[in-house]
C-alpha cells in the first residue's frame, strides 16, 4: 500500500509538473499580454507600459520568466495576479471552497440521482419506466451546461422569483440575518447552479448505469439470487446493484474535472465566485499566473479525485486492492 | 399572484426577519444601493486605475482637488466644481493655488492636508508607478505646500486646459498611510484592495468576484452621502449583470448598450433607463502599412482617395438604424457630442456609391475579369477586417457593410477574434483594418492618442500620420487664446476627418438602468457615476434590503 501511495505521488508531482509547464507556455503564445489587455481599457503611453513589463518581470526572455515561476513553484509561490493586484494564492484560496461546495453537491445530485435511475432502467429494461427515463436522461445528458443554467435562471429566477440568479450570498442583507438566515441564504444560492451542473450529470450517469446494470443482470449469481427466492429489490439492490456500481465509482474519479470544467460555464452563468469564474476571467485578462495556478490547483483536484475513486473501487471490491 | 406567494415563501427577508418587501425606515437616512457591472475592478489604487468600474468606486472613495462640472467645459477654469479643494486662484499665470477643504478628513480620521496633495502628484508623476495619467501632467513644472491646506501647481507654460489637467485625473491619496511604501511596489501594497480615502463613502470591504462594500461618511465635508451603503456587485459579464438587475437583485447597471436590452429594462415595472451620450465612436481603421512589409504603404488603404471612396460606398445611416435603432448616431469623425460646439460644426461623410465608383473607377479599378470583384494591376480589392467577438453591434454592422460593400464588387473579409487577440493583432500591425471604438475623455487632446504618431503603440493602430495634424494639435495645446483654440481644434478635427484614416461608423446612446426608487439621479457624460454619492432612495419606496444590514 506504501509503495502503491509513493507511486501515485510521483505521478501527481510528474502531472503538476507537465499541467504547470504546458499552461505557462500555452498563455504566453496566445495573443497579447496582461498589458495590452489593460491598455484596451485606456490609453497607456509606451513608456508606461514597459515600465509595468518591467515591474512584472514580463519584460526577460521566456525562458528565464519559466525558470524563475518553476523556482517559485518549489516553494509554493504561485505569482502574482496582475488583474487582481494580489498573489495568485490568495486568490485562488478565496475562490476554493465556493467551487468545492458547487462541484460536491452537483456530483451529489449526478450520482443520487443519475444511479439509481440508471439502476432501474437496466432493471426495468424495455419497460415504458425505461424508455421514459432513456429519453429524460438522453435529453438532459445533451443539453449544453450553459443553456440549461441560463433556462433555470429565466424559469425559476427571472420567472418565479424562487431563487436567486448569481452569486453565493446577498451581499446586501446576508450579514444582517441570523445564522440560519444566513445558511438558508447560501441554500438558495445554490440551488440553481448545483441543480444544473447535477441534472446534465446525471443524465450521463444514468446512461452509464443503465448498461452496467443491463450486464450485470444476466449474471449467474442474479440467477443464483432468485433461484433462492429473494424479492426482485433485495436482488436490485444488495446484489446488482453492488456489483453495476464498479464502473460508476471508476467514474467518479472522472466525473470530478468534467464537473470542474462544467464548473467554469456555471460559474460564469450564475457569477458565482470560484475557481471556473477565475479561469474563465484570467486567461480574458491574460493573467498568466492566475491561469497557471488555477491549472495547478485543477490538476490537483483531478488527482486527488482519481485516487478518492480507488479507494471508493476498493471497498466496493476487495479484489482490486493493492497487496499489503 | 400564486407566483408572488410562492416567491415570497422562498424570500429570506419574509422567512427570517418578519419584514415584507417594504419596510420603514428606522431612522431619517436609509437606504442602500446596490450596484452591478459586468466586470470586476482589479485594483482601487488610484494611479494604476484601468477600468470604468475601478474609477467609479474610486470617485466614491477619493476626492480630487475639483472636477469639471455640468457643462463638461475644459478650458479655464469655467464651470469647474469644488472637490477637495473648496476653492483656488491664480497667484501667477502659470500657477493654481488650491486651498483644501477646512472640514477635509481621511476616513480613518486624519486631517487632509497640503502635503498630501503635494505627495500624490509625486506618486502619480513617478515613472515606476507606471500611471496611465502620468502624460496628462507633463506640463505641471511643481507642486509645493503653501502651508497645511494650500498648495500650489505650477506648470512650465501656460495653456488652455492647464486647470483641467491639473485636477481631471488625480485622485488624492494619504501620505500618512503610503508615504512609506517603496515606490516600486506602492501599486501591489495592499492599500489597492482595501484603499483608505477621503471621499463621500468609506471602504468597508471587497469579496473578490462577489462585490465591494462603501459606507457613507457622514461627516463628509460636501455633506451627508445620499446613503447609508453602497454596495458594488460584480457580475461575470454584461448579460448576466442585466439578468442580477431584472431580478432585482441590483438598482443600478451600466452601460445597458444594445436597443434590446434598453427595451427589456424600460418593459420591467421596477426600473427605467436614463440615455446619455456614451463619449464612444466605433469606425473601422486602416492600415496604411502593408501587413507583409510593414516599410511600405499598404497596397488599398495607402491612397486617400480609395479610402475616402470606401467610406462614401458605405451607408452610414442604414447601419445605424439596422444595428442601434434610434440608440445611435452616424459618427462624424473622432469625437462626439461631449465635445459640444465643436461636434457640432461637423456632419457624418455622405453616402455617395456613384462618386465613390467613379472615383475608384478612375483610379484604375474594375472588374476586368467579370467575378465580381474589382482588381487592379491583378490585385483585387479584398482585404480583412479583424473585429472582436465580443461587441455585438461590431459584429452586425461589419455584415451590413459586408454587404454593402460587396455590391460595389469590394470583398471585405470579416475575422472575428477574441478582444484582446484583436488588439494585439491590430498592434503588430499585421492587418488590412480594424473595428475599433474609443472612449475619450472631455479635453479633445485625446485626439492625440489614437489619431498622431504619439498613439502608435496605443490607439493608433494604422499608424495614421499627417505633420499638419500634429501641428495644430499643438497649437491648439499651446495657445492661450480661448477662441483661437477652438479654431485650432476644428482644423486639427476635420484634417483628420478629410484623410479619412477610417471609415466612422456609429455613436451609441447608451442608459444606465436604474431602478424607480432611485431619487436625485443625475448622469454626466464622462463619468457616469459622478454624482451617485448625492443619489437617494426614496424612504416611501424602500426594500427590505434598505433597512436589513443598515442599522
Amino acid at each position: 500500500m506504501a509503495r502503491f501511495l509513493a507511486l501515485r505521488l510521483i505521478h501527481a508531482i510528474a502531472i503538476v509538473f507537465l499541467v504547470a509547464t504546458l499552461t505557462f507556455f500555452l498563455i504566453h503564445m496566445a495573443p497579447g499580454d496582461p498589458i495590452i489587455t489593460r491598455s484596451e481599457a485606456q490609453s497607456v503611453p509606451p513608456e508606461v507600459r514597459a515600465q509595468l513589463l518591467e515591474n512584472f518581470g514580463l519584460d526577460r526572455p521566456l525562458a528565464e520568466q519559466y525558470l524563475r515561476y518553476l523556482g517559485n513553484l518549489a516553494t509554493g509561490d504561485l505569482g502574482y495576479s496582475f488583474s487582481e493586484n494580489r498573489a495568485v494564492t490568495a486568490a485562488i484560496m478565496e475562490r476554493i471552497p465556493n467551487t468545492l461546495i458547487l462541484a460536491a453537491l452537483g456530483m451529489l445530485l449526478a450520482f443520487g440521482i443519475g444511479v439509481p435511475v440508471g439502476a432501474i432502467q437496466g432493471w426495468r429494461s424495455g419497460s415504458k419506466t425505461d424508455n421514459a427515463l432513456t429519453v429524460t436522461s438522453l435529453v438532459l445528458y445533451s443539453l449544453p451546461v450553459f443553456w440549461l443554467g441560463i433556462m433555470l435562471q429565466l424559469a425559476f429566477g427571472l420567472g418565479l422569483g424562487l431563487f436567486p440568479v448569481s452569486g453565493a450570498t446577498d451581499p446586501v442583507i446576508h450579514d444582517g440575518l441570523s445564522t440560519l438566515g444566513r445558511l438558508w441564504d447560501r441554500i438558495r444560492h445554490l440551488v440553481l447552479p448545483a441543480a444544473t451542473l447535477g441534472a446534465v450529470g446525471a443524465g450521463a450517469l444514468a446512461r452509464f448505469q443503465r448498461s452496467a446494470t443491463l450486464e450485470t443482470v444476466v449474471q449467474d449469481f442474479i440467477r443464483t439470487a432468485r433461484g433462492k427466492g429473494l424479492t426482485e429489490r433485495l436482488i436490485l439492490f444488495r446484489h446488482a446493484l453492488r456489483a453495476a456500481l464498479l464502473p460508476s465509482i471508476t467514474l467518479f474519479g472522472l466525473t470530478f474535472p468534467v464537473l470542474l470544467s462544467g464548473a467554469v460555464l456555471v460559474e460564469t452563468v450564475f457569477s458565482w465566485p470560484g475557481i471556473g469564474r477565475l479561469i474563465y476571467d484570467s486567461i480574458a485578462a491574460r493573467d498568466y499566473f492566475v491561469v497557471t495556478g488555477t491549472a495547478i490547483v485543477s490538476a490537483i483536484m483531478v488527482v486527488l479525485g482519481n485516487l478518492v475513486a480507488d479507494v471508493l473501487y476498493w471497498v466496493a471490491d476487495p479484489r482490486t486492492r493493492p497487496a499489503s | 399572484m400564486a407566483t408572488v406567494r410562492l416567491a415570497s415563501i422562498f424570500s429570506v427577508g419574509v422567512l427570517l426577519t418578519g419584514c415584507d418587501a417594504a419596510s420603514d425606515c428606522p431612522t431619517d437616512w436609509c437606504g442602500t444601493i446596490v450596484v452591478t457591472s459586468g466586470a470586476e475592478a482589479g485594483t482601487l489604487f488610484p494611479p494604476n486605475y484601468v477600468f470604468g468600474v475601478e474609477l467609479s468606486l474610486d470617485d466614491l472613495i477619493f476626492e480630487k482637488l475639483a472636477d469639471v462640472g455640468p457643462t463638461m467645459n475644459t478650458i479655464g477654469d469655467e464651470g469647474f466644481i469644488p472637490g477637495l479643494a473648496d476653492s483656488w486662484s491664480f497667484p501667477d499665470e502659470r500657477t493654481i493655488r488650491f486651498t483644501i477643504g477646512s472640514g477635509a478628513r481621511w476616513h480613518d480620521g486624519t486631517p487632509v492636508t497640503a502635503q498630501d496633495v503635494v505627495f500624490t502628484y509625486d506618486v502619480y508623476r513617478d515613472p515606476i508607478v507606471a500611471s496611465a495619467a502620468t502624460s496628462r501632467l507633463r506640463f505641471i513644472e511643481s507642486v509645493s505646500a503653501v502651508d497645511e491646506r494650500t498648495v500650489d501647481i505650477a506648470f512650465a507654460r501656460e495653456y488652455p486646459e492647464m486647470f483641467f489637467d491639473a485636477v481631471y485625473h488625480v485622485r488624492i491619496i494619504p501620505q500618512h498611510i503610503l508615504g512609506e511604501v517603496p515606490r516600486e511596489s506602492i501599486g501591489t501594497n495592499e492599500f489597492a484592495r482595501s484603499p483608505v480615502g477621503s471621499g463621500p463613502f468609506r471602504f468597508v470591504r471587497w469579496n473578490a468576484a462577489e462585490f465591494v462594500e462603501l459606507a457613507a461618511d457622514p461627516a463628509y465635508h460636501r455633506g451627508r452621502p445620499g446613503v447609508p451603503r453602497i454596495v458594488w456587485r460584480f457580475a461575470a459579464g454584461g448579460q448576466q449583470a442585466l439578468t442580477q438587475l431584472l431580478a432585482g437583485e441590483a438598482d443600478v447597471l451600466n452601460p445597458v448598450a444594445s436597443p434590446t436590452d434598453q427595451e427589456r429594462v424600460d418593459n420591467a415595472l421596477e426600473y427605467r433607463t436614463a440615455p446619455y451620450p456614451y463619449p464612444v465612436y466605433a469606425y473601422i481603421a486602416f492600415n496604411f502599412r502593408n501587413p507583409d512589409d510593414l516599410d511600405s504603404p499598404h497596397p488599398l488603404f495607402g491612397e486617400r482617395e480609395v479610402r475616402r471612396a470606401l467610406s462614401e460606398l458605405v451607408d452610414g445611416d442604414a447601419v445605424v438604424r439596422a444595428v442601434l435603432g434610434e440608440r445611435g448616431f452616424q459618427s462624424v469623425g473622432p469625437l462626439t457630442s461631449m465635445f459640444g460646439e465643436l461636434y457640432a460644426s461637423f456632419a457624418p461623410v455622405p453616402h455617395l456609391a456613384d462618386n465613390a465608383m467613379g472615383t475608384l473607377r478612375s483610379l484604375g479599378w474594375s472588374d476586368s475579369n467579370g467575378d465580381g470583384v474589382l482588381d487592379k494591376d491583378g490585385i483585387d480589392f479584398e482585404f480583412d477586417l479583424l473585429v472582436p467577438n465580443s461587441s455585438g453591434a461590431r459584429i452586425r454592422s461589419s455584415e451590413i457593410i459586408q454587404e454593402q460593400l460587396r455590391g460595389s464588387g469590394i470583398s471585405m473579409n470579416i475575422v472575428e477574434m477574441e478582444f484582446t487577440a484583436t488588439f494585439a493583432q491590430a498592434k503588430t500591425g499585421r492587418f488590412d483594418a480594424v473595428f475599433g471604438a474609443l472612449q475619450h475623455d472631455p479635453s479633445p487632446s485625446s485626439v492625440t492618442d489614437s489619431w498622431t504618431p504619439a498613439g502608435f503603440d496605443g490607439y493608433n493602430y494604422g499608424h495614421y500620420d499627417n505633420p499638419n495634424v500634429v501641428r495644430l494639435v499643438d497649437q491648439a495645446q499651446t495657445t492661450t487664446d480661448i477662441a483661437e483654440a477652438r479654431a485650432l481644434w476644428e482644423r486639427a478635427f476635420q484634417t483628420v476627418i478629410d484623410d479619412t484614416p477610417a471609415i466612422w461608423v456609429y455613436v451609441p446612446e447608451f442608459a444606465v438602468a436604474l431602478h424607480t426608487r432611485l431619487e436625485g439621479v443625475s448622469i454626466r457624460p464622462d463619468q457616469w457615476s459622478a454624482t451617485m454619492w448625492q443619489w437617494r432612495v426614496d424612504p416611501r419606496n424602500l426594500l427590505t434590503r434598505d433597512v436589513i444590514g443598515n442599522n
